[in-house]
This record gives C-alpha cells, structure tokens and sequence, in this order.
C-alpha cells in the first residue's frame, strides 16, 4: 500500500451504499443546498451531484441505492458503470465513501468488498451507530478498520454526528488505494480468471489493472455485463462464453462462486468485529407498528384511506391552486392582449406562448402534492410496506405491489402518476405501470364526462338509490380502470412475456420523516417536470395554436354585414343617447352594457367560422369519414384534435364551434346547441348513444399531449409513447365503432 | 442425538420460530437477489409474518418475501 494520492485538483467523490442506509442524509450533510439534480446520460435514472465546501473542491455523486456491483436494475446497473468509468462522459470517482448500516454489517460488507475490488482509494461511513447500539450491537472499529484495509468512520447521520470525521478524510490527499482482494473464489472458477484476465487486458488494456479482476468476474455471471464487451474486446466476450460452457459441463456453480467466496470471508470477519449483547429475535419498534399497519386487514384498510387522502389531495387541494395559475393565466393574457395592437404575434405570444407556458405550469400543483406524500412514504417507510401490502392483488394482474400508487395517482393525472412510477427498481413493472397509467380516469377527463352525460344521459334512478348519471360516472372510471388491468395482462403476458413472478423487498425500519429532505425533493422533482417535459408540452401548445389560427380566412360576408350591422346601432345608439342630452362618456358605458351580449355573438360566430377553415377545422372535415362510423361528425372530430393539447379543451373548442363564446361544462346553452345540432337530412347530430361512445372514447383514447411529453421524458425515447398512443387510440376506435354500430343496430341509436 | 431434519418450504413455518435456510429453488438471478438482501444458504433466519404474505428477519433486517418466492426457499427449524 506504497501508492499514495497526490490530487490537488477536484476530487470526485462517488457516495454508494445498500437502499435505507441513510445515504441521502449523509449526501445533504456533505452538500448542503450546494446540489444539482439531472439524469445520466441515455437513462432516466437520476444524477444528484452537489459540492463539498472547503479550501479543496470536492465533487459529491450520490449513486443509486444498490445491494451488489452485479446490476439486476437499471439503478444498480448505473452504481457500477458509474464507479467503473463505464459511462461516456463520467470518469471514474477518486474516491469511493461506502455508506453501511452498522446494525447490519455482514449484508452491507457485501457491496464494501465489491468496491474495495476495483481499486479505487475507499471510505467505510459505518452509519446508524445509535441503531447499531439500541440493537445491543458492539463493533470493534479498529479490528474492523485494519481486517478491511480502508478508513472506518463510524457516524450517525440523523443527528450529524462523526460528519466532520468524515469530510476530513474526503479531503484527505494521502489517502490509501485499497489492498488487494482478500477473498478466494472456489478453486474451478478461481483456476480460470487469470487467462479471462489476460485476454482482456490485451483487448482492452485501459481498464485499469485493480479493475480487471472484477469486470471478468461480472462478464462470468452477467450476460448484460458481457454484451457490454461485444464491441471493446470481442475476443474476451468469446473467451468468457468458452469458459461458462465449460463450467457448466462441469457442473460447477460459477455463478455462486462470488457469493460464497465473499460471504466466506465476510462471516469471519464480521463475527470477530461484532458482539452481541442482545438476543437475536426480538421484537423491534418497527415490527410492533408493523402488525397493524401490515395486518392483513388492517393495512389495507389503512393503506385505502391513506390513498383516499392523497387522491382527494392531488384531486381536490390542488384545485385552488390550479384556478389561481389558470386565471393567472388569463389574466396576463388579458394584459398583454391590451398592451399590444392586435395583430397575428399578439395572438402567438398570448394564445400560443402564454398558454403554453400555463399548461406546462398549471400542473404543478398536483405534482407537488403527489411528491409531498410519496416523500412522506418513502422518508418513513411506509412506501415499501404499501407495495408489499397490494402486491397480492397487483400479482393478478401483471404487476407488483409498487404500481399501486402511481396508478392511483393517475386518477389525478396520468403526469404525476407516471412520475410516481420512478419508484419502481422492476424496469418492466415501470414500463408497464407508465404505459397503463394514462388509462385510468385523470380529473381533465371529469369536465367532458360531466357535460355529455348531463346533455343526453337520463335523470331518473336506479333502484331509487343511484341516479343513472351517477352511474355512468362511475361507469367511465371504472372501465379505465379495468382496461388499465388488461392492458397491463396483455403486456405482461405478449409483450415482456416469460418474466416469473418476483417480489422480495427490505421493508426499512420507520422513522420519522425529514420534511427538509421532503421538500428539497419535491423542487427537484417539479424542476425537473418544468424542464423537460415542460419543453415538449410548450412546443406542442404553439404548433396546436398555430393549426387552430392558419390559414388566415376572410370572414363569411354574412358575419361580416352582421358585424357591420352590430357596429351601426352600437354608433346609431351612442348618438341617440347624446342627442337626448346624456353624458357622452356615460352614453358609451350604457351601451356597451346594452350591446354587450350582442358584440359576444358576433365574437363568437366569427371565431366559430374561423375555428371550421382552420387546419384543425380542416382535419375535423378530413376526419369525418373515419370518424362518423364512431357516431362523430366533423365537429365532434375537430373538437377531438383540439383536445390533444389537453382533454377538457374539447369543451372550449364545441364551445367556439357552436358558437357559444365562454362556456364551461355546465353551460346550459352548449348543452342547448349540441342538442339541437342535425344532419342536413335532418337527423341529430348528438344521441345518448353518440354522447355515450364519445365517452368511452374519451375513457380509451391518449387525448394529451403532456401525458406523451412526460412519458417521452420518462422512458428516454419516443417508441413507448408512440405505442401507448396508437394502442390507446385503436382501443378508443374499437370500443366507439362497436358501442356506436352494435347500437344503431339494436335501434339505439 | 436429533434426527436429521428434512428442508421445508419457508411458509411451512409458523411466525416466531427462527430457521436455517438450507437451500432455493429458484432461478439464478431470483436466488442471487435474495442472497444480496441477506437471504442466504445457512443463514439463521426468524419468521416474523406467515399468513397471506410472508416476513421473516434476517440480522436486522426485515425482508417481505411474495408467498411463491417463500414456497421455493427451503429451511430447517432452528435449535436457537
């Protein structure tokens, strides 16, 4: 151990550790506020990296939480590429700090003896020393120091303390490379890693020599850690495969040989470090709380009115916060649209910009509820026993335990929802749960349900109990919900197919929460939403705008004599009042009041008849003979494009199409206008069963652009969204086509 | 002298006792994870919960196992 680091410059510090070490605590002890939040790149797994005050510059990288070096998910797989310099653009750390649970050495010395392999100059942050002792756990820390061969810092994180030990030995520039492995593999695999060394280092000789023995020890039992190697060194790949064949003949489990060879020289050494005072087996704080909150029926009736909780949050308590930022919204629009003279960049900046930037920004509110108390069940604990708790059920239908509250959140919004599926360590259950998230039922949904059922579904009442309204409501959610289960069969079963059935999970112990912690989370999280998805969304708002205002059209010259007609008696009414002797300003306001209704019609009918030559317009009419097998003409079909930008737009654009000017979805005069809207022939456009598969296209149907933004933002590439979007609009067309024909023919219609 | 016990499944145990994991019988890559989270070959383990889900602790850690991961993990009772 005669080599020593010489490093003025700045110094990487990577932080690693198994999952509820505390590693995020130590990581905001190390940084303060001095953090950066990004993604590595190619992958969706968070970067958090922050800087280390001091004379020296210390950069920090908080790894993923990951048990072993051998990646089984994408968090995992990072931890290792990161701290083997196999990531472009991230150099290996100059220092790896190693956070432990002290009250469970022997597991966490497990990804210690990984890290110690690859050479790289090692900090042990033996954490939790308070639990450690509570446990009646007794550690030497000097024999553990010396059998390791690396520092050993014992800290309690949660109550800052040995944090100074720790950033001293950060700093530290004589700090030790690491001894050489201390630990045999079982003779017949540990017989073949010199020559799967050696021809890796001839192919591939800038791995550093300490490194090589681990990489050939991953490329052994990993075929994702081997196909790393296909294009580098083809020939070790080759070499590798050669080997495992023949292990395999004889029959040696080459694949253990890792566990076995460390667990036989940790065991040792952990039960000459720790001494137990007290009896193994009982009963902690934790498990107490936890036979009731994972009581069988119990916790998931505790669990449903935790969910209750948060949905009505995200649903309800966001709302008053999300009208301030829409009427914020408007009102700046209103501004700006005084300010400036009217012309086509008055309505870029106002229609296209400003609305864009609110639909990004309208949603933060519900995205920091969502994140408040997903941080709240993390930071306690709680998240890993809801997952355990409805694995179960979710097990039935493709999916585990972890899906369960990003579905739920979906009821909210599909954009939260798929965000919440970051809690996944499964990639396939986070794929999957994203791709079936947009099904269940998201409150923008709400308006469009509301103004067609109460337009054309009847009042009466089943059993004199449920109104059939009510019932529809709740018809809509619930087969969102249950396509949402199919959809997620159907995937898990075609799509990733042959995947068994896992679940084994830590449940940490609980504790109380760090609100700091919490609400650092939260920015970070709506940050990085504002950001990303934030661009696509406000790009898609100005090219919607841009198809609903092009091609500028001359007015019908009925609108325009009806215009002139309006304009005339509004003059010809001014002059009257000031003739008869009224205040010539009071004869303006008194008009304008009279006339106001009046100036509002031409309003609308002029936006009306621009809204039908629009492009969107255009595609309305386009789309109509596809469409009208759905029971939909073109405006219906118009409306629909218009609601990509966001579903409830729908009503706002019928609202203009028909002429209405400012309607909501309990404006009695749309509901009016749709009704009484016919068919050259006569017949009416809206029936109960039109209304009915407009609604299960709306239940089906990827009608948001932010929802295909996040999903985008969410898997890396454009391939998910484009199949979740073609999959649910094909379940859309079906599920109406069928409503609406199977209808017509039972003479529903 | 005691008999030489037969390796049960983990849910064949009630909650209380602790066990000696003898031996998986499940996939490389499940059985790996599962000696990663400490679940391991001669581990002395205690089965905290054992109804429709299964718990057990294994130093102090708690680890909730699916019901179908537990049938395919194989113990013997412990004389601790």
């Amino acid at each position: 151990m005669t080599e020593v680091l010489s490093h003025i410059a700045p110094r990487r510090v990577a932080l690693i550790g198994n999952p509820n070490v505390g590693k995020t605590t130590v990581f905001n002890l190390l940084t303060g506020l001095r953090q950066k939040v990004g993604n590595y790149p190619g992958v969706t797994v968070e970067k958090k990296t922050g800087r280390m005050a001091g004379d020296l510059p210390v950069e920090i990288i908080d790894l993923p939480g990951s048990y072993s070096l051998s990646p089984k998910s994408m968090d995992e797989r990072i931890a290792y590429d990161v701290l083997s310099g196999h990531l472009a653009g991230e150099p290996p750390p100059d220092v790896v700090v190693c956070i432990v649970d002290a009250s469970n050495l022997e597991r966490n010395l497990y990804l210690v003896s990984q890290v110690i392999d690859l050479g790289i100059p090692t900090i042990v942050a033996l954490n939790m020393m308070d639990a450690a002792e509570s446990a009646g756990l007794s550690i030497d820390l000097a024999v553990l120091n010396e059998r390791l061969g690396v520092p050993v810092i014992p800290i309690t994180a949660s109550r800052n303390e040995g944090i100074g030990k720790l950033k001293y030995e950060i700093r530290r520039t004589d700090l030790a490379f690491p001894p050489e492995r201390a630990w045999q593999l079982m003779p017949a695999v540990e017989v073949e890693m010199p020559a799967l060394i050696e021809v890796l280092s001839k192919e591939a000789p800038k791995v550093p020599v300490r490194q090589r023995f681990i990489e050939v020890l991953q490329c052994l039992t990993s075929d994702s850690m081997l196909d790393y190697w296909t294009t580098w060194a083809p020939g070790f790949q080759r070499e590798v495969q050669q080997v495992r064949k023949k292990l395999e003949a004889q029959k040696v489990p080459f694949q253990q040989a890792e566990v076995i060879g460390r667990y036989g020289w940790i065991s040792p050494l952990v039960a000459g470090v720790v001494s137990r005072k007290k009896e193994v087996g009982s009963a902690s704080v934790s498990d107490r709380i936890d036979r009731v909150l994972t009581h069988r029926i119990f916790g998931p009736l505790l669990f449903a009115l935790l969910l209750l909780l948060i949905f009505q949050a995200v649903f309800s308590w966001a709302t008053p916060a999300m009208d301030v930022i829409e009427e914020g919204v408007v009102g700046l629009g209103a501004l700006i649209r005084g300010a400036l003279p009217t012309n086509m960049l008055t309505d870029l900046v106002v229609d296209g910009i400003i609305a864009g930037v609110g639909n990004v920004v309208v949603f933060l509110p519900q995205i920091l509820l969502l994140f408040f108390f997903l941080g709240l069940m993390e930071d306690t604990g709680y998240m890993a026993r809801s997952a355990f708790i409805m694995d179960r059920l979710m097990s039935r239908v493709g999916l585990g335990g972890g899906s369960v509250v990003p579905l739920l959140s979906s009821f909210a919004c599909a954009i939260p929802g798929i965000m919440a599926a970051r809690t996944l360590a499964n990639p396939k259950d986070r794929l999957i749960t994203i791709m079936v998230a947009p099904l269940m039922s998201c409150s923008a949904r709400l308006p469009v349900y509301t103004l067609f059922i109460a337009a054309f579904l009847p009042t009466g009442k089943v059993l004199g109990l449920i109104t059939f309204q009510g019932l529809a409501m709740f018809s809509m959610y619930l087969l969102g919900t249950v396509m949402a289960f199919i959809a997620s069969l159907v995937l898990k079963k075609v799509v990733f197919k042959g995947e068994s059935s896992f679940f084994a999970m830590e449940l940490p112990p609980y504790r109380l929460p760090r609100f700091k912690q919490i609400f650092w989370r939260m920015i970070d999280r709506s940050k990085a939403f504002v950001i990303r998805a934030g661009k696509i969304i406000f790009g898609m708002s100005i090219i919607l705008w841009a198809l609903a205002r092009f091609p500028s059209t001359d007015l019908d010259p009925a609108i325009v004599s009806a215009r002139l007609e309006v304009e005339t008696t509004y003059s010809n009414s001014v002059d009257r009042l000031v003739q008869e002797g009224v205040d010539p300003v009071l004869a303006v306001q008194q008009t304008d009041e009279a006339m106001h209704s009046d100036f509002k019609q031409i309003e609308a009918l002029e936006a009306g008849y621009r809204i039908e030559h629009s492009f969107i317009g255009m595609l309305g009419h386009s789309l109509e003979p596809v469409m009208r097998p759905l029971g939909f003409d073109w405006k219906i079909s118009a409306g629909i494009v218009s609601a990509f930008a966001a579903r409830e737009v729908i009503i706002s654009a019928l609202a203009t199409i028909y002429s209405v000017g400012d309607a909501d979805e309990n404006s009695p005069l749309l509901r009016e206008k749709l009704k009484a809207d016919t068919y050259p022939n006569g017949d009416p456009v809206y029936t109960p069963l039109v209304a009915v598969s407009l609604l299960v296209f709306f239940v089906l149907a990827l009608q948001c652009m932010s929802t295909l933004a996040i999903a985008k933002r969410e898997t890396n590439t454009w391939k998910w969204p484009a199949v979740m979007w073609l999959y649910m609009t094909g379940l859309a067309y079906l599920f109406s086509l069928a409503i609406y024909q199977g209808g017509t023919a039972l003479g529903w219609g | 002298m005691s008999p030489i016990q037969v390796p049960r499944p983990l849910t064949s145990f009630s909650a209380g006792v602790m066990v000696h994991l003898a031996f998986f019988s499940l996939g490389v890559a499940e059985s790996q994870r599962l000696r990663e989270l400490g679940v391991r070959e001669g581990n002395l383990i205690h089965v905290l919960k054992n109804d429709d889900t299964f718990v057990c602790a294994v130093e102090s850690s708690r680890i909730a196992l699916r019901k179908e991961v537990a049938m395919n993990v194989f113990a013997t009772l412990s004389a601790v």
